[in-house]
């Protein structure tokens, strides 16, 4: 996508990458509870891996940063955590329980820095439209 | 919503050349009139602005992100904004012309 209004182009594909961060993020919370029999597969947490997208030519006819896209989604630990819980259906014959690698704080914190970012994205996108607008708006 | 473009007025495009003689060797070199240009933009911007309601849509139907239809239609409302003050500045420089004392 190469429009003259590149910053709102550029703008758009960090939100969306933040969009994607999200998603896993929220994904990594609802299924921080499942628990398994150990030796069944646990379900392992997912971490966005972003890089810079680089467009061949920009207006100016120069490389320039077409924005950010997603490189690939991480997939965390695939041996979970084990407890001990003997009341528990799923447990085996030692009474264990295996639960998902995912740590609350550190979900939270990333939550926190992903909606930053997502806002910061949606700002430049705002002023990029104002600042278009402007120069647009200049009467002869 | 398509907005065909405006065809280009055969008779007029020819600056210099006698009309109704060489209207079929004008053709070239009337890629760069005004109204070829203006012609294509309307195109750009008409399909500027049906791709905007595509993914508008798209993101409705859960196919697009809300991101991709904000980009988009901001897009397509800059385009039209550009499109209109061209149009303007355009008419503005003809009337410049004609209102000119002789």
């Amino acid at each position: 996508m190469s429009s003259i209004w590149s910053a709102i182009d550029i703008a758009g594909t960090g939100v969306n990458v933040d969009q994607t961060w999200i998603d896993t993020i929220g994904g990594n919370i609802a299924n921080m509870n499942d628990a398994v029999t150990p030796g069944q597969p646990v379900y392992q947490a997912q971490y966005v891996s972003a890089g810079q997208l680089v467009a061949p030519s920009g207006v100016l006819g120069q490389s320039v940063d077409a924005g950010v896209q997603v490189n690939a989604v991480v997939l965390g630990s695939a041996t979970g955590q084990m407890q001990y819980d003997p009341t528990n259906p799923l447990a085996n014959k030692k009474g264990e329980v295996e639960y998902p690698v995912v740590d609350l704080g550190s979900e939270m914190t990333n939550l926190v820095q992903a909606q930053s970012s997502y806002q910061a994205n949606a700002k430049v996108m705002s002023t990029a439209k104002s600042a278009y607008e402007a120069i647009l708006n200049i009467k002869a | 919503m398509m907005i065909p473009a405006i065809p280009p007025i055969s008779s007029a495009v020819s600056a210099g050349a006698v009309p109704g003689t060489t209207q079929g060797a004008s053709a070239g070199a009337a890629s760069g009139s005004f109204q070829n240009l203006l012609g294509q933009a309307i195109d750009s911007l008409n399909g500027v602005t049906n791709n905007a309601t595509n993914i508008s849509l798209q993101a409705a139907a859960g196919t697009a992100t809300v991101a991709d239809a904000t980009v988009a239609s901001t897009v397509a409302s800059l385009d039209t904004q550009l499109a209109s003050a061209l149009v303007s500045r355009a008419v503005a420089s003809f009337s410049t012309i004609m209102n000119m004392q002789v």
